[in-house]
Order: structure tokens, then C-alpha cells, then sequence
């Protein structure tokens, strides 16, 4: 029951929960945020599940390598010539996305323990978050283009009033800011998303359609084969083609029509350029716009600065990651040869995240704006990882991805803590605070330490693979993808990043108790509730900074099969 | 090996040990430490006693990625067990001491919490046998420095400090980093023993530096040795990041004996020592002319302080000079040798100036004056009150000029005759480096003999009569670390290295590939280098007593005239103020040019595409209401719609944008089907 049906209990329960949520009478609103609660406990203990049941394959793209599979047909069109349109409701996770599911559960449950203090619209507020929820989640585990889309635009709506809404003072313009950026981003998804679907056959029902084998039957790699010999000899005819959204699909370039628009041995044309290169672009623009990487990254500093606490943390933690993932899971499986083909500008746009953001949290007087660049920053790690397609960056990169998720959802609940007392969060401001919160700078202390790589924290093992990655980068006809070059800057980030973390603390926290403009009594510190908050995500963030393999363990497979694919190409 | 993985978790316990007691049992959390470190520091004697030449390594899987999997493992060889028991004897010695030091600190517990982790830290650095978790202890190290410093956070001068060597660190860790990425690539291995092997098997070929596994341009080789180089320029304060050991002192005394003298600075010449092998010819020259200069550049940097433990801290650098030196011409041993020994008699040295400082606080508490405890214009005739102190910092300086009987002659006469020897060999410019070591010898003693003279010699220059020397909590170490200097130590003939037992227990000579134009030197000794050192020691006291001698006080002035070399002495070379100039300036620039950047063109460009695209999308509007005249109704009525429903939120663009964005999807949809 539960291994049949768990990816769609996370997905369906929230939702469900979302539209009770908005039919309870209002007098209940005291108890709602006690559903949201349950709801993420629920999902952490199937997460927990998933996490222990996962086991590791090193199989091919197919859909067996996915695991917790729901596979039902959702949408079957018949366009005559035009073939037919199969879309699914097609769920699984792999090793890439087992982590970031798991990630995503727990971060979105401290989400709803950050906003215990909510106190307007309650009802809107809690019905969003697990809206929110719900497409996160949805967009981690869907394996049928059309359906991760649809997740992916719709965490769209929710982000939009959560900001627009319960934001500060400046809420309009970066939530709008936000609102226009992602959507330019899905339309540039949603133009290769065609293109793919129009190119792209289901070897299934197109062997089903060809009489190869019955309905019901399973499908077996001689069928595929066969399917696929048929199409690259052009014999098959066009209305026999059955045309689909499937992620899995897609990967595979023999499913690819020989004279369609994405063609791998004569793509069309487009402005000059062959229309696959043109489609990873548009595909690695619009995740980039959401991972975010410099220069599509100037949402993020303001939607962070204006968001409520709990949704910097979950915008932080999760959705950043959403980019990340959709470059993994489409751009590079579905596009490999402009993978390779880009490999340097991909390395290159990462490491000019590392450094400008850096030199921008390097800049920055409010310590939100510092830790939303310090983001930039370290998501930059992500696409110089990925751009080297060697084992150790691929690796390193969906490492940074988990633990820039802990780190970076307690570093918003950091600047949390100080907002909610005072209202102010201006660096300059204040002085000598580990002197009246002593606890709280310790808790600083630990996450700044951990996100400028000190080992012994997760992101460390993050990083150094990465630059390990980048070095030794997987090398095409004999030249590496990266040159050194790019991994030798890259560590000059780790200069500036420890730069500009401890003279924040020594701004802040050391010297003498001074501050200005905030009533002094507010300053307290952490109590109970804040403290719970930190306490599992220090565990995690050490944790996986000591036993790495807790994790590398689950996505090692996935990763060289993922690096094998792209290079065999 | 059971016994080498208790010693290196030992001082854990420690550390949990006392971050976790409140407040009020830590004084029991602290006499908890000694006798934990008094446990490992007894299985370290015992580790060398046993270990002899053999080698004892043992490494299990950390995680893997892909087919290449990562170690943990220790690896316990004769220069390993040496630097064990070290590291464990000062540092139960500075836990000792600090009883009593700090034990009117609110942060006492935290203050052993530190001093236990960074004493394992240090552990696992000597202990490592391989890269990756040198790098990892590395870093740990370098977080317990920093949390030392900073100990008085509330002082701003303390957590500048503190800052500015982690920061000042950093940039050394870069290039460990860039070194482990060269490794990594070039070995597949972190492993300290495979790679040596593999280093040995690996050839320069048509300017290709080819090992079994992959070749990279010759140049990578070198980077490879200075990126380590730097890593250890960073963490043992070698010119040009020397800056942070002297702000350093803003720690707590018995901080500065062990982390910034004896142990923790001396990580970066045991680093050396470890990837020795993977150095070539170009590195090692680099690595000999920086230690000379930095061993001048300090000398100079101590003659005019005032500080007492200034003086000690320049001091520390320029030794540091000394042992980098013999790393970079081609005499690791000594480098060792002169690491061991220095560490007892510079960690004598401050603990015994901690004593003299807590003395002066001690009066200027009762005779309720305002001074700094630290200025050595206001001692003088300290000999009579403190004598324990008295005698363990005249040893401690013996040791440190190289005066014949005591350990630190030993060592430097190895130092100096290997690069003597080496020099030969080269020629030419090489001449300068033994040249820079010798001058260095004069100005040491100098420095050293003005010290003595200023605080213990001469007439007090406050009211001590009441002054009384502390207890046994002082006094041991203080007399242990003494022992530790005399030469007799360290060689049953004192006036010949060659005899000591620690250079007689090392292994033979390291093979190394001709390839790599590395020059060892022979180290057999000369008696005319220690003669001519003698001398230099005689002339330098000689020029102290001359300028400092008793009854000469009155030349001291307080806010006077400083002579040119003067000011460049106080001001450690003027170094802060050209990076303050430089470095900083162009940091500051760049990070303000690119907020420049972010906030006037980027986010500006954006601001003006949006508000394009709504001028745009209200022209379509407009364009659609007036001509197309099948669009119009469906429009109208659609952004009605969407216009009511946003209005609601404060902001009415969104419905022109969604009417813009419908139309282009629309379009585009047409356009690919």
C-alpha cells in the first residue's frame, strides 16, 4: 500500500488538507495551523520511509530505475496526422530526486513551525502553504513532462500571495519581480517542452499501435529496440506515432523522430542555430532564472528581503533547488550533446555566480540581502559541479543542493529570529549581541561557520567535491569539459565567503553591547521554540558534514549513471 | 593502534567535557582536561618508546563516490610520535597553567572547551594519513585559533584579531585546496603513503608531468608544491601573510604558548615535512628564500617592540623563517628537529612572560593603577620576585640565541649548515639565503638580550616590593619546558647535532627523481658555522647590553623620537599599511564597483524590461481593443476579470502582464505547431 501509492499520499495529502482548510469555520483558526503540522508529520514519517526503503540502482534510463512508480495513462488525444498525444500521471523518484524529497519534507515542516506566530489571515495563509506544499513535491517526484509543469507553475501562485501578501514593506514589487521572472522562465520550459513532446515517441504505444506487442503486455528492452529501429528507418507512419510527455522517454535519443523539429542527426534550424542546442538554452535560462544564476539572479535578494520568514526559508531551501533539479533532470539528460557542446559557459556562469555573489554579500548592509547573495553564491557550486560531468562534480553538485537547503533554511530563520525582535535588520546596527544572546551567537556561529565549508559540516563535503570535480573534469575527444582555470577561481569564493561571514559576526555579535534605533529590551534570547527550530538542522547539517555516505550512498548510482548517459551521448 | 585512536579522541572528551558543564562546575570541568591530557600525554611517551622506525597505518572507507572511495585512517610514523608527544606534553602544560591564568574569566569553561578541541585538532592533523583530513583537522585548527583570539570577544582590538587570522588563513587554505585538487587528480589518492609511490613511479616527459594515472603540463607541479607552500604560509606566518601571528597576541597568553608558538604555526613546516616528497626543484628555492626573509623580516620586526609579547611573537615568525628555510633547501629533518625544540622553549618563553604579566596585573590591581601589563618600559627588576620565571625565560632565551648547551643550538646549527651546504651546491644568488640566516642569528640575540634586560634586570620601574611569584600551577610547567631546553635533551654530545637522537631515528635520505632538479644537501657538520654563529650571538648581546644595560632606562621614551629602523620595527615593516593601501583597497573597490553593477545596470535593466514589456502589453491592449475586433471581447472581459481579482492586491500591472504573457504563449503555441 504505502510503496504503491507514498509519492502520491505526499502530494495528494496536503492538497487535500488545503481544501478543507478553506471551508473550516473561521472560529477554528487557532487549530489551523495544527493541520498544516500534521500534515508535514505525516510526510516526514513517509519520507522517513522512502529514505530507508530506497535502494540504490544502478540501472539505465528506463523506467525502472525509478522507484515508488505510479504510472496511470491521464491524457490520450488522437490528433490524426499529427499522431497521438500521451500524457501520464507518472510519479518515481531516482537517486537524484530521492534526496531532494526527503529535503523537501523536512524543511517544509520546519516552515510550518516557523509561522506558529502568524497571526493575520490564517486561513489564506496556511491553505497556500500547503498548496505550496503540494507542487513542491509534485515537481520533484513527476516523471511526465506535462505533469511537472503543471506542478511547476502552479508553486507559482502560492509563492506569489505568500510573498505579496504576509511580505515586508516592499512585498508589491518583489513579489511581482518574482512573479515575472519565473513565468518568463516557464514559458522558455514550456516552448522546449513542446518541441520535445512533437519529437519525441512513446516506443510503449507505438508498439502497440504497430502490433509488436499487446496492450497490457510489459514492455521489454527487445521491444524497444525493435520500436526504435523501426523509427530511425523511417518505418513507421506518422499517425502510428504515439507522441509523448514522458521525462523518461525523452531521455532515451532513440526515442527521438529522425525528421523532427529536435532531431538528433539533422535538427532544424533556429536563427541559424540547431534547434537543440537552442532547446537546452531556453531549457537552462528558465531553471537558471529559479537556481538563480548570475545574471538572471535579481529577484532573489529582493523576493528574500520581503518575504515573510518561513517562505525566505522554504524559497531558500526548496524552490532554489527546483532549478537545480530541472537542469538535471531535463536540460542535461534530455539534451546531452549541448550539455557537452555548453559545458564551458555552464562553468563559467557558475563560477561568476560564486565570485559576484560573493562580492555582493561582501557588499550588502542587510543581513538578509547578505545571506540571499551568499545563496547566489553557493548555488553557483551547483552549475560549476554539474558543468564538469565528472562523477565527483555531478556528485558534489546535488550534495550542495541537500545541504545548502539545511544550511541556507536556518540561515533565513537566523535573520528571522532578529527581524522579529526589533524589526531591523540592518548589519550596522548592531554590536556586541553575544553578550545579551548568548545562545543565539553560538547557533550564528555554527551556521556561518557551516556555510563558509568549514569541514565537519555538510557543505564542506559539498564543495570540495565539487572543486575535486571541477579540476578533473570528464574529458571529451581527449579535452577536459572545464579548464583548471575555473576550479582555481571557484576557491577564491571560499576566501570571500569566509570574509564576509566573519565580519558579520564581528560586526555584529563581538565588541561591545551597542545598539541602535530598537528598543534594547527586545533584545532577547532564543527561546524554546526558535531553539527546537535550530537543533534538527544542526543534527543534519553535521550529520551529513560526518557521514557523508549517508547520503552519497543513495545518489551514487543515479549519479554515474546520470554522468554515463550524458558522456556516452 | 587502539592506544593511537584513544589518544586522538581523548582530548574530545575533554572538549565535551567542558562545553557541556554549567558554569558554576568549571573548575572541575578544567582539572577533568589535565588529567585526560595527562592520560593521552602518557600514551603518546608510550607510542614513542614503541614506535621506533616502524610505521603504523590503518584506514577504513569514509564514503565513495563513484568507484573512487574516500579514507579515514592514521598513520603513525617516528617524526608523527614525536610531534604527538609535543603537542600533548605543552598542551596538558598550557591546560595546567591556565588554572590558574584564567581563573578569574567569565568564560572559563569555554576556555578549556576550546583549548581541548583545538589540542584535538592538532592531534588529528599529526595523526592523518591522509590529505583530505589534514585539510579537515587543518581547518578545525583554525577554528579553535580563532575561537582563542577572540576569547575576549568584547575587546574590538580581540575580535579584529581573531578575524583577521581566520580571514589571513583562508587565503593559505586556498591553495591547499587547489594542491588537494592537483593530487586528487594526478593520484586518485589522498593517501600519504600511496602517493609518495606514486610521486616516485611519476616522470617529466615533453613538459608533461605523467603519473600512472594522468598527465598534466609541468607547471601543475609547481603549483601543486606552492599551493601547499601557501597553505603553510597562512597557518606558520611567512612573509607576505605574516600579519595576523602579532594581533594574534590579543589572545589569552597560555593561547599564544601553545597554538601560536609551539604548536599550531609549526602545523604548516610538519605539512611541508609530509608532502615533501611532492616538491620540485622551483618550490623549494621559493620555499627557502621566503623562510630566510621572513626569518630577517621578523628579526627586524622584534628589535624595537615593546611588547612583551610582541617581541615573542616576531620572534615566533622569524624561527618559523628558519624551519621553512630548511624545508625549502632540502633538509626536512632539521626543520623538525628545529620545530621540537623550539616548541619547548618558546612555549617556556610565554608562559613565563604570562607570569610577568599577570604579575603586573596583579599590582596594577592593588595599587589601583591604570598600565599596560604588557609594555616592557614599565618592568625592570622583575629577577629577585619571580625567580622561577626569572630562570625558565633565561633558558627559554639561551635556547632560542643558540647558545652552545642548550637545545635550540642544535637545531639551528643544523639549519644553518644545511643551508650553507646547499648553497654551495647552487651558487650564485643562493648565497643570499645562508646570508639572511646568519644576520638573523645576530639579530635574535639582540632582540632577546634587550628583552631580559628591560624586564628582569636594572631598577623597577613601579612598586613591586609586595610582588609574589604564583604556585606550583606555574612553576611546574615552567620548569618542565626549562628541562626541555637544555641541550643535553635532545643530544648526548650538546655541541653536535649529528649525535641527537631524534635526527639519528629519521629515516635515510628520500629517493628522489632527478627530474625534479631537487638539491639535498649533505649535512655533515662544519665547526666553523657554529663557531661563526657563536660569534654572532656575542656580538648581538654585546650591541644589547651596550644600548639596554642597567642604569640606561632613562634612553627609553615613552612617546620620543624613533629612529627610521625603529619605526620600521614597531611597524612590522609598514606590511599592514601597504595591504591596508593595496589588498583591502581593491577589495573594497570591486565589491563596491559590482554592488554598483547589481543595483545600477543589472536590476536597472531589468526594472526596464518589465517596464517595456507593460508598456508593451498596454499597447497590445489598446492595438486589440480599437482594430481586432474579435479579440477585443474576450480580451476586455478577461482582464476584467484578472483586474478584479488583483486589484484586491494592491497592484494592477499584473493584469496587463498576464493578458501579455497569454498572447505571446499563444503565439508561440501556434507558432512550433
Amino acid at each position: 500500500m504505502l510503496q504503491a501509492y507514498s509519492l502520491s499520499l505526499l502530494i495528494f495529502l496536503p492538497l487535500s488538507a488545503a481544501f478543507i482548510l478553506a471551508f473550516l469555520p473561521k472560529k477554528l483558526k487557532e487549530h489551523f495551523k495544527f493541520i498544516a503540522l500534521g500534515i508535514s508529520l505525516i510526510q516526514l514519517i513517509i519520507g522517513v520511509y522512502l529514505y530507508l526503503d530506497y535502494q540504490p540502482s544502478d540501472a539505465l534510463y528506463t523506467i525502472e530505475a525509478f522507484q515508488f512508480v505510479e504510472r496511470v495513462p491521464w491524457i490520450n488525444l488522437d490528433l490524426q496526422s499529427l499522431g497521438k498525444l500521451s500524457a501520464e500521471y507518472f510519479l518515481g523518484v531516482d537517486g537524484l530526486s530521492v534526496g531532494l524529497v526527503v529535503l523537501s519534507i523536512i524543511i517544509l515542516l520546519i516552515g510550518v513551525l516557523a509561522s506558529w506566530n502568524i497571526q493575520e489571515r490564517e486561513r489564506a495563509y496556511f491553505s497556500l502553504y500547503l498548496v505550496l506544499n503540494a507542487s513542491i513535491i509534485g515537481c520533484f517526484v513527476a516523471l511526465d513532462f506535462l505533469l511537472f509543469y503543471l506542478f511547476f507553475e502552479f508553486m507559482l501562485l502560492p509563492m506569489y500571495f505568500l510573498i505579496g501578501l504576509w511580505g515586508g514593506p516592499r512585498r508589491e514589487y518583489a513579489s511581482i519581480k518574482f512573479f515575472l521572472y519565473t513565468l518568463l522562465g516557464s514559458i522558455f520550459i514550456l516552448i522546449v517542452m513542446i518541441g520535445l513532446y512533437t519529437s519525441v515517441i512513446d516506443p510503449g504505444a507505438t508498439a502497440i499501435e504497430l502490433g509488436l506487442m499487446a496492450d497490457g503486455q510489459p514492455l521489454t528492452p527487445v521491444i524497444i529496440d525493435k520500436v526504435q529501429q523501426k523509427l530511425q528507418n523511417g518505418e513507421i507512419l506518422p499517425e502510428q506515432l504515439v507522441r509523448t510527455f514522458n521525462m523518461v522517454f525523452m531521455t532515451d535519443s532513440g526515442n527521438v523522430i529522425p525528421d523532427s523539429f529536435l532531431s538528433t542527426l539533422n535538427p532544424q534550424l533556429v536563427l541559424g542555430h540547431s534547434a537543440r542546442f537552442v532547446g537546452f538554452l531556453l531549457l537552462f535560462v528558465g531553471f537558471a532564472i529559479k537556481v538563480p544564476v548570475v545574471p538572471f539572479h535579481t529577484w532573489l535578494p529582493d523576493a528574500h528581503v520581503e518575504a515573510p520568514t518561513p517562505i525566505s526559508v522554504v524559497l531558500a531551501g526548496i524552490l532554489l533547488k527546483i532549478g537545480g533539479y530541472g537542469l538535471f533532470r531535463t536540460a542535461y539528460l534530455m539534451f546531452p550533446d549541448a550539455a557537452v557542446h555548453y559545458a564551458w559557459w555552464v562553468g563559467l556562469l557558475g563560477v561568476i555566480s560564486i565570485i559576484y555573489g560573493a562580492f555582493n554579500a561582501l557588499a550588502s548592509r542587510d543581513l538578509k540581502k547578505l545571506i540571499a547573495f551568499s545563496s547566489v553564491s553557493h548555488m553557483g557550486f551547483v552549475l560549476l559541479g554539474l558543468a564538469a560531468l565528472s562523477v565527483e562534480g555531478v556528485s558534489g553538485a546535488v550534495y550542495q543542493m541537500i545541504s545548502h537547503g539545511f544550511i541556507s533554511a536556518a540561515l533565513f530563520l537566523i535573520t528571522g529570529v532578529i527581524y522579529n525582535r526589533t524589526h531591523d535588520r540592518l548589519i550596522e546596527n548592531y554590536s556586541g549581541l553575544a553578550s545579551r544572546m548568548p545562545k543565539y551567537t553560538v547557533i550564528v556561529v555554527i551556521f556561518f561557520f557551516a556555510s563558509l565549508g568549514l569541514p565537519g559540516f555538510s557543505g564542506f563535503i559539498a564543495e570540495i567535491l565539487v572543486l575535486l570535480g571541477s579540476f578533473g573534469s570528464a574529458t571529451v575527444e581527449g579535452i577536459n569539459l572545464l579548464p583548471r582555470w575555473m576550479a582555481v577561481t571557484a576557491v577564491f569564493g571560499l576566501v570571500l565567503s569566509a570574509a564576509y561571514y566573519l565580519w558579520t559576526i564581528q560586526r555584529m555579535f563581538f565588541g561591545k553591547y551597542h545598539v541602535k534605533r530598537v528598543n534594547s529590551d527586545r533584545i532577547i534570547d532564543v527561546n524554546t521554540r526558535e531553539f527546537a527550530l535550530f537543533l534538527p538542522l544542526i543534527v543534519f547539517v553535521l550529520l551529513l558534514g560526518i557521514f557523508p555516505s549517508l547520503l552519497l550512498d543513495l545518489i551514487n548510482d543515479s549519479v554515474v549513471t546520470f554522468v554515463n548517459t550524458i558522456l556516452k551521448f | 593502534m587502539f592506544i593511537v585512536i584513544f589518544i586522538l579522541i581523548i582530548p574530545l572528551f575533554s572538549f565535551v567535557i567542558n562545553a557541556l558543564l554549567s558554569s558554576g562546575k568549571a573548575t572541575f570541568g578544567s582539572y577533568c582536561s589535565v588529567a585526560l591530557l595527562l592520560l593521552s600525554t602518557l600514551g603518546a611517551i608510550h607510542v614513542l618508546f614503541f614506535i621506533e622506525t616502524k610505521v603504523l597505518t590503518s584506514q577504513v572507507d569514509w564514503f565513495s563516490v563513484g568507484d573512487q572511495s574516500f579514507k579515514v585512517g592514521l598513520l603513525v610514523d617516528f617524526q608523527g610520535a614525536v610531534m604527538l608527544a609535543v603537542v600533548s606534553l605543552i598542551s596538558l602544560l598550557v591546560h595546567l597553567y591556565s588554572i590558574v591564568y584564567m581563573a578569574q574569566d567569565s568564560g572559563y569553561g569555554r576556555y578549556f572547551a576550546t583549548l581541548s578541541l583545538f589540542t584535538f585538532a592538532m592531534n588529528g592533523i599529526v595523526l592523518s594519513n591522509n590529505l583530505l583530513m589534514i585539510f579537515l583537522f587543518w581547518e578545525l585548527v583554525g577554528l579553535s585559533s580563532y575561537l582563542l583570539i577572540g576569547h575576549w570577544y568584547t575587546k574590538t582590538s580581540a575580535s579584529e584579531a581573531a578575524k583577521k587570522a581566520f580571514i589571513v588563513n583562508r587565503i593559505g587554505d586556498a591553495g591547499f585546496i587547489v594542491a588537494l585538487c592537483i593530487v586528487w587528480c594526478q593520484f586518485g589518492s589522498f593517501n600519504l603513503i600511496d602517493i609518495q609511490s606514486q610521486m616516485e613511479a611519476s616522470q617529466i616527459q615533453n613538459g608533461y608531468w605523467s603519473s600512472e594515472l594522468n598527465a598534466l603540463p609541468k607547471v601543475w607541479l609547481s603549483i601543486l608544491g606552492i599551493g601547499f607552500f601557501l597553505a603553510a604560509v597562512g597557518k606558520s606566518a611567512q612573509f607576505p601573510l605574516q600579519v595576523w601571528l602579532p594581533d594574534a597576541m590579543e589572545g589569552p597568553t597560555p593561547v599564544s604558548a601553545l597554538i601560536h608558538a609551539a604548536t599550531m604555526v609549526a602545523a604548516g613546516v610538519f605539512l611541508m615535512s609530509r608532502v615533501f616528497v611532492l616538491l620540485d626543484g622551483l618550490t623549494l628555492s621559493i620555499i627557502a628564500f621566503i623562510g630566510a626573509l621572513t626569518a630577517f623580516m621578523g628579526g627586524v620586526a622584534a628589535l624595537a617592540q615593546f611588547d612583551i609579547k610582541k617581541v615573542l611573537a616576531y620572534s615566533t615568525i622569524s624561527q618559523l623563517g628558519y624551519m621553512l628555510m630548511g624545508i625549502g633547501v632540502g633538509a626536512y629533518e632539521a626543520a623538525l628537529f628545529h620545530l621540537f625544540t623550539h616548541a619547548f622553549f618558546k612555549a617556556a618563553l610565554f608562559l613565563a612572560a604570562g607570569s610577568v604579566i599577570h604579575s603586573m596585573h596583579e599590582i596594577a590591581h592593588k595599587n589601583h593603577l591604570e598600565l599596560d601589563a604588557q609594555d616592557m618600559r614599565l618592568m625592570g627588576g622583575l629577577k629577585s620576585k619571580l625567580p622561577v620565571t626569572f630562570y625558565a625565560y633565561l633558558v627559554g632565551s639561551f635556547a632560542l640565541m643558540g647558545l652552545p648547551l642548550f637545545s635550540g643550538f642544535l637545531s639551528k646549527d643544523a639549519l644553518l649548515i644545511a643551508s650553507v651546504n646547499w648553497s654551495y651546491q647552487i651558487g650564485n644568488v643562493a648565497y643570499l639565503i645562508p646570508s639572511l640566516a646568519f644576520v638573523t642569528v645576530l639579530l635574535t640575540s639582540f632582540y632577546m638580550v634587550r628583552q631580559l634586560l628591560l624586564v628582569f634586570f636594572g631598577r623597577p620601574r613601579i612598586e613591586i616590593s609586595d610582588l609574589r611569584e604564583f604556585g606550583w600551577h606555574f612553576k611546574l610547567p615552567l620548569i618542565v619546558l626549562s628541562v626541555f631546553s637544555l641541550g643535553l635533551i635532545w643530544s648526548l654530545n650538546p655541541f653536535d647535532y649529528s649525535h641527537s637522537w631524534f635526527l639519528a631515528a629519521l629515516p635515510g635520505k628520500l629517493n628522489v627523481t632527478p627530474e625534479f632538479d631537487v638539491v639535498i644537501p649533505d649535512l655533515t657538520n662544519h665547526a666553523l658555522v657554529g663557531v661563526i654563529s657563536v660569534i654572532l650571538v656575542a656580538l648581538g648581546t654585546g650591541l644589547a647590553w651596550l644600548k639596554f644595560r642597567p642604569g640606561r632606562e632613562l634612553m627609553l621614551s615613552k612617546t620620543g623620537q624613533f629612529t627610521l629602523l625603529e619605526n620600521l620595527s614597531l611597524n612590522n615593516w609598514y606590511l599592514d599599511v601597504i595591504y591596508e593601501k593595496t589588498v583591502l583597497r581593491i577589495v573594497r573597490v570591486s565589491t563596491s564597483a559590482l554592488a554598483v553593477l547589481e543595483t545600477r545596470v543589472i536590476d536597472r535593466a531589468v526594472n526596464l524590461l518589465g517596464w517595456v514589456g507593460v508598456v508593451f502589453s498596454f499597447l497590445l491592449r489598446w492595438f486589440d481593443q480599437t482594430i481586432v475586433d474579435g479579440l477585443i471581447k474576450f480580451s476586455a472581459f478577461f482582464s476584467s476579470q484578472v483586474g478584479g481579482m488583483t486589484k484586491s492586491f494592491q497592484y494592477g500591472k499584473v493584469q496587463s502582464f498576464i493578458i501579455f504573457a497569454l498572447v505571446s504563449l499563444l503565439l508561440l503555441i501556434f507558432l512550433i505547431l
